[in-house]
């Protein structure tokens, strides 16, 4: 019973991993380490369909979390405690603007799934009000 | 002529599809994002009334929505599926109201 609030919910965790990872990959962007040091690794949300039971779908779920490559851009700063002899320290491969475009499509999907969520509401509510 | 009780299970049945339109809707939504996804859609309406017009037994199907798919294989248009979820709020409303019509005839006839 309540499907519709269920898949709903499951929408709305999958766009919260989402937009979670988002914010760990914006905040470690900066994590400059010395080349040859592992270096921060983007995260990216995979999601997948949740298996049909009755035809008309089940929701969604984190199929899997894929990771950025692990292999730093170096950058010329001589100067960083962090630099190594050649001058270079290596940050991690996130894409700013690639992030921020992700997080107002993740934004929007948690949007939608939640006025899925009051939709629904108000026509379950709607069907406990038959009386006879 | 279809009596009260008759018009009960027909809109049973109307109830039973507009919730599971209802639950397909919420699974496109929730599946915006999913990669080679393709939207399914539940239609009741010209079984119903093919059954009403012959005698026979409505069904509801679930059959894609078959939209052109973006570059990720995805099929999932958010401005259909508002539209959609709007459609089935209304049409749920119409059957609990009719419903409850019928329930009131039923009492009606029940204490004179």
């Amino acid at each position: 019973m309540w499907e519709a609030i269920d898949i709903a919910g499951s929408g709305a965790a999958v766009d919260q991993t989402w937009i979670d990872t988002i914010g760990g990959n914006v905040a470690n962007m900066e994590d400059g380490v010395t080349p040859g040091q592992p270096v921060y690794q983007a995260q990216y949300v995979d999601a997948g369909a949740e298996a049909e039971a009755d035809g008309t779908g089940d929701g969604v779920h984190v199929e899997s979390i894929e990771l950025g490559p692990g292999q730093g851009q170096d950058e010329y700063q001589p100067t960083n405690p962090r630099a190594d002899a050649s001058g270079e320290v290596a940050y991690p491969v996130v894409d700013l603007g690639e992030e921020m475009t992700d997080l107002i499509q993740s934004q929007t999907s948690y949007q939608a799934n939640s006025a899925v969520l009051s939709h629904a509401t108000s026509a379950y509510q709607s069907i406990l009000s038959i009386k006879a | 002529m279809t009596d009260a009780a008759e018009s009960i299970g027909i809109l049973q049945f109307a109830l039973d599809s507009v919730t599971d339109q209802q639950q397909a809707i919420a699974n496109n939504i929730a599946n915006e994002n999913t990669p080679n996804f393709q939207a399914d859609q539940v239609t009741f309406q010209s079984s119903l009334a093919q059954a009403l017009s012959d005698g026979g037994v409505a069904s509801a199907q679930t059959t894609p929505e078959g939209l052109a798919s973006g570059s990720n294989g995805n099929n999932v248009s958010l401005p259909t599926e508002m539209t959609l979820m709007q459609e089935n709020d209304l049409e749920n409303q119409t059957v609990v109201n009719s419903i409850d019509g019928q329930f009131a005839v039923l009492s009606d006839a029940i204490t004179g």
